[in-house]
């Protein structure tokens, strides 16, 4: 039995419009211990930097100066275990203290302007470092609990490792392995477990409540259309939750509100006055500038340094400045914050929901203003009587008769369907997915997977682990997207050659100790990866009743 | 025309003496998976072993056509799990050579389940693997806005990237880098994540000063009604599948390029299959990259709307008939490891459209249509292309 989820202090203020943010932080599996650097854990490393560690320091902010701030911050499971790798956490501070040598050596040699904006670098990753290391002792998870037990921050998670569920629906014991892994891996690490699932990708299918709310869950985010076009849809549209026939609530997304703060071309992170992402300092170094900047190696791995601004389409970009962003996002938070006041109505008309849910990583990595937006939003709120923050669990609460209905199989991808996970580019993927499940299913049947410190336990388990981080939908997605195509389609492979070796020595009882040892290295993630689920003849967890269809 | 599936067997019969024929512990297990991709779309992936093909074929009644594996589509109401009360049906052939191929179904969202059977020469239908019932998802009614930034970043790229010069004392630009906040994949025959209904390059734009207005001019073909050539039943009247009547705020949306034509239409030519080790091919002298297995896929979008719209015209009434035999003329696809077809995704955005549209084609809730239909190797949209198959003893090259 799992834990409920623990009932929130002070539900939603009486205010008309309920803004319930949802903040999804999620990486793939980014661990290389084999290499001494690797593009993949820079990912993790900038995510700390740029939004990871600026969010809960915004959150630090509101606390000290009483302003009344409610989120939801949904950590994915395989993210949560790369947070605990002390190894991971140690290369980290590593890239830290590179990135602020880099910075300082600007600092000394540029010119006025880019002497400035280096200088302001390398005291925004002495900041970043001090908490790191000083404030949060390196345990993030830490200081995000004590912000959920004052209330101020709903923690929820979502699958194992962030699969695209529509695409395993053929595979019921696949989708339950992700989900119950999923929780309970945030169990173990967080403390509870969570009402609010973040499904990956928004990806539904009708009946995946069912698996939901046997696992315990209370509520999950959709794209809008999930919800204005369920069956039957909703008069109110995404202005509440919908109730689906087994009591959980899904949530639809405001589309115009979500446009305004992120959109490529109409949303605010595409000022020209905030800082560019794309252009980073390393890549205007000689070879040897890089080794006596950044100390020995001379790595041309990204460094989180941006000096420039976006200033505009072209390749011209102007030398950035933070007082001037820092006052346009403030203008921006605010003008957002007006948007959303609702209009007048009736007495005893009830509250209206504005769902907004984005990747985390939006916040302070791709838009790095974001977390100064978030900070002025809040301020900003806190004097708008009409508008209040909610987690989802207390937006809810306020909903107490919503519609009923069955929401719409959706994504929040580019059509709203599910063609950028299951396409020409990655459909390869799905029959060597449903092959692998069949042979972990036959392992099991064959044999009992016996305790874990067998070889052969660990085998079979390692076998189920590396199963879950083939599922990921980060592989699809940057194979559908092109850019990291080639590195997806290499750790793809990579992940099915060990599964396939795995199984193939447990086919013939002649486990090679030496690289079983090498994959539970590679890939540590999950200590108990849910062998359960896979047993044959085991039906997904269904709710009271027995009732499977929606 | 009566249903066929009340005369067939509609679940997989297990064989006399085996209960279970997908399960033995020294072979591995048929099976069909069936994977929702858009509302018209499914991608189908079976393992139909020899074991299984050679058991089914000793049943049929008569000697079984070569070429003939479908995948049967049911259409499904809401909560509904029965095939025997599917309200609709849809054939698709199945080539032998391949163990996935992508279908697009006539009517768009709702629930379906799919069987791969075996057809016999008399057109019975012997059914082998069931997929699980799946729900097509809904198209939005308008585009959502795309939740992340263009994460078009080359990061590997840049890693891997160019040599500066030494600094001066002041710091350099960087040297030119590609665009890559706006960048396209020129091969990507999908819209990137970036952007609803980003144009890709050679998307055909709609012109409607001239050469749309001509191709539409032409008229609908005769008014003598048709056998539908896929051997599906309609669905009854007012049942879930049919088309949502469309009002002008359904047809809304799009990307802002796109934002005044009032039809889109987008064809991509497809080459894909799965070699074998010592198998060669060229398309245009140059070899397709391979994939795991030896599979392969080459795509090229259609240049031109006329080009899109005549083939959209051609293909909507060109499906097969599964008991018909291909023409003896043809080279038979089944021979080949390859398959050659065209996949055409439209936009209708102006109703007075419509009715242009061949009437196989229904559109979605935001207006939007998908064909994929096979096409001949020689079809002259397909470009120069040559197949070198490894020699079994005795034989010669193809």
């Amino acid at each position: 039995m799992h834990k409920s989820p623990a009932p929130f202090k002070n539900p939603a203020p009486e205010s008309e419009r309920l803004l319930a943010l949802v903040l999804h932080a999620h990486l793939p599996e980014c661990r290389r211990p084999d290499l001494r650097e690797s593009l993949e854990e820079t990912w993790v490393f900038e995510a700390l930097t740029g939004s990871y560690l600026p969010l809960l320091r915004t959150l630090d902010g509101l606390r000290h100066d009483g302003i009344f701030a409610r989120l939801t911050l949904s950590l994915s499971p395989i993210l949560l275990e790369q947070l605990r790798d002390e190894a991971l956490l140690g290369r980290y501070g590593e890239w830290l203290a590179r990135s602020e040598r880099l910075a300082r050596y600007d600092a000394g040699r540029a010119n006025r302007a880019f002497g400035e904006i280096a200088e302001w670098h390398a005291e925004f990753l002495s900041e970043i470092r001090r908490m790191w290391e000083d404030r949060y002792r390196r345990d993030l998870v830490a200081a995000l609990r004590e912000h959920a037990s004052e209330g101020r921050v709903e923690l929820a998670t979502t699958c194992a490792t962030h699969a695209f569920l529509p695409a395993l629906q053929g595979d019921p014991a696949a989708v339950v392995s992700q989900v119950c892994v999923g929780l309970a891996t945030f169990e173990e690490i967080v403390g509870r477990r969570p009402a609010f699932f973040w499904l990956p990708e928004c990806g539904y299918f009708p009946g995946l409540e069912d698996t939901l709310g046997a696992a315990g869950v209370r509520a999950f985010g959709l794209e809008s259309h999930g919800v204005t076009q369920a069956r039957p849809p909703p008069a109110a549209g995404i202005r509440t939750p919908l109730r689906c026939p087994n009591g959980l609530l899904a949530f639809g997304r405001d589309n115009a509100a979500s446009r305004r703060v992120w959109s490529a071309n109409q949303g605010f992170p595409g000022h020209p006055d905030y800082r560019e992402f794309h252009r980073d300092r390393v890549h205007g170094l000689s070879e040897s500038a890089l080794r006596t900047a950044a100390g020995s190696g001379g790595s041309r791995l990204p460094s989180g340094l941006k000096y420039w601004r976006i200033t505009g389409p072209g390749e011209q970009k102007e030398v950035y400045n933070p007082r001037t962003a820092r006052q346009l996002a403030r203008r921006h938070a605010k003008d957002f914050a007006g948007d959303l006041v609702p209009e007048p109505r009736p007495d005893g008309s009830g509250p209206e929901l504005t769902f907004l849910p984005f990747d985390a990583e939006l916040f302070g990595h791709w838009w790095f203003e974001g977390p100064l937006w978030l900070d002025a939003l809040f301020r900003s709120l806190a004097e708008t009587p009409s508008v209040a923050p909610a987690t989802v669990t207390e937006a809810a609460h306020r909903f107490d008769r919503p519609p009923e209905g069955v929401p719409a199989p959706s994504s929040w991808g580019p059509r709203g369907d599910f063609s950028h996970w299951i396409n020409r580019e990655t459909d390869w993927i799905y029959p060597r997915l449903t092959e692998a499940g069949h042979r972990l299913r036959k392992l099991l049947q064959r044999r009992e997977a016996g305790p874990k410190d067998t070889i052969t336990g660990r085998a079979i388990r390692q076998a189920a682990r590396t199963l879950l981080l083939l599922q990921a939908s980060d592989w699809p997605f940057m194979m559908a997207s092109g850019t990291t195509a080639s590195l997806a389609a290499e750790e793809l492979n990579t992940l099915f050659s060990r599964f396939d070796r795995l199984c193939a020595d447990l086919e013939a009882d002649r486990i090679v100790p030496g690289h079983l040892e090498a994959c539970e290295r590679a890939n540590p993630a999950f200590r108990d990866p849910g062998l359960h689920h896979y047993f044959p003849g085991d039906p997904p967890p269904r709710p009271p009743g027995g009732r499977t269809d929606p | 025309m009566p249903n066929p599936t009340r005369q067939d067997p509609i679940l997989p019969a297990p064989f006399p003496g085996d209960k279970n024929p997908g399960t033995r512990d020294d072979a591995p297990e048929s099976y069909l998976n069936v994977v929702p991709v858009g509302p018209h779309r499914l991608f189908a992936h079976w393992r139909l072993t020899p074991d299984l093909r050679r058991r089914t074929e000793r049943t049929v009644t008569r000697p079984a056509a070569p070429g003939n594996l479908l995948i049967r589509v049911f259409r499904l109401d809401h909560g509904n799990d029965d095939l025997e009360r599917a309200h609709a049906t849809e054939n698709f052939p199945v080539d032998e050579s391949r163990a996935a191929a992508y279908f697009s179904v006539a009517y768009p969202g709702g629930f379906v389940a799919a069987v791969l059977g075996m057809q016999d020469c008399s057109g019975r239908f012997f059914p082998l693997l069931r997929a699980p019932r799946i729900a097509l998802p809904e198209a939005p009614e308008r585009p959502a806005p795309p939740p992340r930034p263009d994460a078009s970043l080359n990061e590997a790229a840049i890693v891997g990237g160019a040599d500066s010069p030494d600094l001066p004392p002041e710091l350099r630009r960087i040297p030119e880098e590609p665009a890559l906040r706006h960048a396209q994949t020129a091969s990507a025959a999908i819209p990137e994540a970036s952007g609803i209904g980003v144009a890709v390059p050679n998307t055909p734009a709609l012109d409607e000063s001239g050469v749309i207005s001509a191709a539409l001019a032409s008229p609908p073909d005769s008014a003598a009604p048709r056998e539908d050539p896929r051997s599906s039943t309609r669905p009854a009247g007012g049942a879930a599948a049919c088309p949502v009547p469309l009002s002008s705020a359904h047809l809304s949306g799009g990307s802002e390029e796109e934002a005044g034509a009032p039809l889109t239409l987008r064809a991509t030519l497809v080459i894909e299959g799965r070699l074998r080790s010592g198998d060669r091919l060229w398309i245009e002298r140059v070899e397709p990259a391979r994939r795991p297995g030896g599979h392969f896929v080459w795509t090229r979008p259609i240049g031109d709307f006329l080009t899109a719209w005549n083939l959209l015209r051609e293909t909507a009434r060109e499906r097969p008939i599964p008991s018909v035999p291909p023409p003896a003329s043809e080279p038979r696809q089944t021979q080949l490891p390859i398959r050659f077809s065209v996949e055409i995704e439209g936009a209708v955005r102006d109703p007075a459209y419509l009715a242009r549209l061949p009437r196989e084609i229904s559109v979605d809730a935001a207006g939007r249509f998908s064909l994929i239909q096979s096409i001949s190797p020689r079809h002259p949209a397909v470009p120069e292309w040559k197949l070198d198959r490894r020699r079994a003893p005795g034989a010669r090259s193809t």
